[in-house]
């Protein structure tokens, strides 16, 4: 039995080539998450390859690219019973590529890919509601302690966001924030890690904890606009929580408003459909400019419609 | 009066507009000229959502909600007496960076009610586009709304910073137009979204030349790359979802529409006289959406899904109890249960409750093994409606079930709870 511990995906990649080329099989080894490595000593990777055994028989083998991209997926993903579980079924899955064929991912009811897909899933899920629910606070003040001392100074305006992500994807949602962001001084602050972009230069530093912001004054801007954009007439909360779950609510300036907003809903419609219609002639009847400025129009639209092949030409 | 109040009066006027997704464009970053903002051929992101439903991804705003036109159906028209705002150009590229900085937004959706001319209004919102584009290195994404009666230089001006342009075809047909807004003319929507259509066709037939000689120099200017879409006004006039359907797959085909968007005319402030008293239920909305979807993506015909039984008691339309597919194959049961093992692609797809998607896996997955009634549940496929089309090795349903008078109502029962939320 062989025992690893293993951090990251490109670790986990070394020592899956070794294991493979060594021809050993998934029940031979065991994973342990990393906080472990103390208990067991990590076999070395010299000591797999066994000079007495040949190595298996096509020596390199070509792994689908879609596979591995979806494994460095998983990788980000944290499993709270079993942190270590992703790896051995990702080890487990590309033994059964590399001796069952690639149609093994085809198997979808199969528990091992099912696995994978879920966390790619969970994964793909959690940077994507990043990438749409981290808020940026503009800060004035700089003495964020937290805040990489480089990328704070010198710089106007500066930019932080705390944010808890489900699974490890700081690193991998950076690049993003990068692309989009790339003339403003920012930092993104999580418990799992921390992404600082200087305008220049991304830096990656440990996780912190929840940091004291200050609101942002603009802040009322866009919650003005939140009440406003809402249609009373259309409440569906249900689809909103389901969109926009509610531990999420935390980082959204605009989620106190929600409150409000549903509580409201009815009466206001009610309103709208009970108030009298408005006579459709009241700013012609009252204004002669109106009126003339919508005759011309009205006038061009007659005219335009009767060129081409209009039946009802005026005579 | 302060940016505040405007921003409260102008998105409250912008409401009414569905067509405000954002959705995929070019890939562009902002690594090169420092700015800000990105896009992406994907989807654009929905960072908030109301508690309508809707998604925000846009700063939806009308720069102003003064308008010299009086169509029914808007909260805007000059008779209505709703409060009245006007950003300068300044404010709304203000908000629009100031939003995105933040990671509010994707970008812009900006439209206008009409003051003084088309082409004065038109020269104002392109103007916003202009200043966000070249004095603040925006990269996010812009939606304007086209006025159809400007003219084609600021259309094409639009376009060049524009990701998408819009013009709203508003009703289903010529007549509902002339009645239910007498100052917008049929022609001239016509004549703008041929122009856009052509713009949009030269800019990427320029990129496809481009790539192909890898000369870069090749590409024309831009021209809203995300393409065109459009809106219709549902419930207003009398025109029933066949005649929605047909007017939306005419807009397809002829301007290649990226989208056309339904919006049920919903209760407003001071509403007009010329409306109907009563708004449509939005679950008619919600079907008209899932009926162009089966038509744009998996080849039904309009005949195929509105009811077109003689004497029926609402001829042309779509069933609001049960959705489109599932109404398709109650009307066609012979066709039904349907052999997952055996059965083209194109058949399974027609199965209620199986998509695309799904339909790919399913005849992926039996050529590995045959399929069994556990893969579907595995799949998470809705078996309870399921069950009753298909067949598998170990799964044949009851014929007598399909062939039941009451067939139907085994659904509409399970829905009717439903139901009442959307009305
Ligand atoms: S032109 Fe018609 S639809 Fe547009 S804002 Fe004016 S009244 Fe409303």
């Amino acid at each position: 039995m062989y025992s690893f511990s293993v951090t990251d995906f490109d670790g986990w990649r070394t020592i899956a080539r070794t294991l493979l080329q060594a021809n050993v099989a998934p029940s031979n080894v065991s994973w342990q998450p990393p906080e472990q490595q103390g208990l067991f000593s990590p076999s070395s990777l010299e000591a797999i390859i066994d000079p007495a055994k040949p190595v298996s028989s096509s020596g390199t083998h070509t792994i689908p690219r879609e596979f591995l991209q979806r494994a460095k997926q998983a990788a980000c993903f944290s499993d709270i019973k079993d942190s270590a579980r992703k790896w051995s079924i990702l080890y487990s899955l590309l033994w059964r590529i590399v001796n069952d064929g690639k149609e093994t991912l085809l198997l979808t009811s199969d528990p091992e890919v099912r696995y994978l897909d879920s966390m790619c899933k969970a994964v793909s899920r959690d940077k994507h509601k990043m990438k749409a629910f981290v808020r940026f606070q503009q800060v004035v003040n700089h003495d964020v302690e937290v805040v990489s001392p480089e990328s704070a100074e010198g710089n106007a305006e500066y930019y932080v966001a705390w944010f808890e992500p489900s699974h490890a994807i700081i690193e991998s949602v950076a690049p993003f924030f990068v692309k989009r962001f790339t003339g403003m001084s920012w930092s993104i602050l999580t418990p799992g890690g921390c992404a600082h972009w200087d305008t220049a230069q991304l830096t990656l530093s440990e996780g912190v904890v929840k940091p004291d912001i200050d609101t942002d004054a603009f802040d009322i801007f866009w919650k003005a606009y939140y009440r406003n954009i809402f249609n009373p007439a259309r409440l569906k909360e249900q689809a909103m929580r389901s969109e926009m779950p509610k531990k999420y609510w935390q980082y959204l300036p605009e989620a106190t408003c929600i409150k409000n907003l549903t509580r409201g809903a009815a009466a206001i419609t009610a309103q709208m459909i009970d108030a009298p219609a408005t006579n459709s002639n009241r700013a012609r009847d009252k204004s002669q400019a109106v009126a003339q400025f919508q005759d011309t129009l009205r006038l061009n639209n007659r005219i335009d419609q009767t060129t081409g092949t209009s039946t009802d030409k005026p005579r | 009066m302060d940016v505040l109040q405007k921003l409260e009066i102008l998105a409250d006027a912008a409401k009414y507009d569905a067509s405000c997704a954002s959705s995929g464009t070019e890939s562009r970053n902002s690594l090169k000229n420092q700015g800000i903002g990105s896009t992406s051929p994907g989807m654009g992101i929905c960072h908030s959502y109301t508690p309508d439903g809707r998604c925000i991804s846009l700063l939806k705003i009308l720069l102003t909600n003064f308008c010299l036109y009086e169509c029914a159906y808007c909260v805007n028209r000059t008779s209505s007496n709703v409060p009245r705002a006007r950003f300068s150009i300044d404010e709304v590229v203000n908000l629009t960076m100031e939003f995105y900085k933040r990671n509010y937004i994707e970008g812009l959706f900006l439209s206008s009610g009409i003051i003084k001319s088309a082409d004065y209004t038109m020269e104002q919102v392109v103007a916003v586009a202009r200043k966000l584009r070249l004095e603040h290195r925006f990269g996010g994404y812009i939606h304007l709304k086209t006025i159809p009666e400007a003219s084609p230089e600021l259309l094409a001006e639009a376009g060049l910073y524009a990701d998408r342009l819009s013009i709203n075809v508003e009703l289903p047909s010529e007549t509902s137009l002339k009645r239910l807004a007498p100052e917008k003319n049929a022609q001239s929507i016509v004549r703008s979204m041929a122009n856009l259509s052509s713009g949009i066709e030269e800019y990427k037939e320029s990129k496809k030349l481009a790539r192909k000689k890898a000369n870069k120099k090749l590409i024309a200017p831009k021209f809203s790359p995300s393409g065109q879409s459009t809106q219709m006004i549902v419930g207003a006039d009398t025109s029933n979802d066949a005649i929605i359907l047909r007017k939306a797959s005419q807009l397809y085909q002829s301007f290649k529409m990226k989208r056309v968007y339904y919006s049920a005319f919903s209760p407003i402030p001071d509403a007009s006289s010329e409306l109907p008293l009563k708004s449509p239920p939005l679950v008619r909305e919600h079907r008209l959406y899932q009926a162009d979807w089966l038509l744009r993506f998996y080849g039904y015909g309009i005949d195929e899904l509105t009811d077109v039984t003689n004497d029926s008691p609402s001829p042309g339309m779509l069933s609001l109890d049960v959705d489109p597919k599932l109404a398709w194959a109650i009307r066609h049961r012979d066709a039904f249960p349907v052999d997952l093992n055996r059965a083209d692609f194109e058949t399974i797809l027609r199965v209620p409750g199986i998509g695309v998607i799904n339909a790919r896996r399913l005849v992926a997955q039996r050529k590995v093994a045959a399929l069994r009634y556990q893969d579907l549940s595995k799949l998470r496929l809705p078996i309870e409606k399921l069950k009753y089309f298909v067949t598998t090795i170990d799964h044949h349903p009851k014929p007598t079930q399909l062939d039941a008078a009451n067939f139907s109502s085994l659904f509409i029962a399970q829905k009717s709870q439903q139901m009442n939320l959307f009305e």
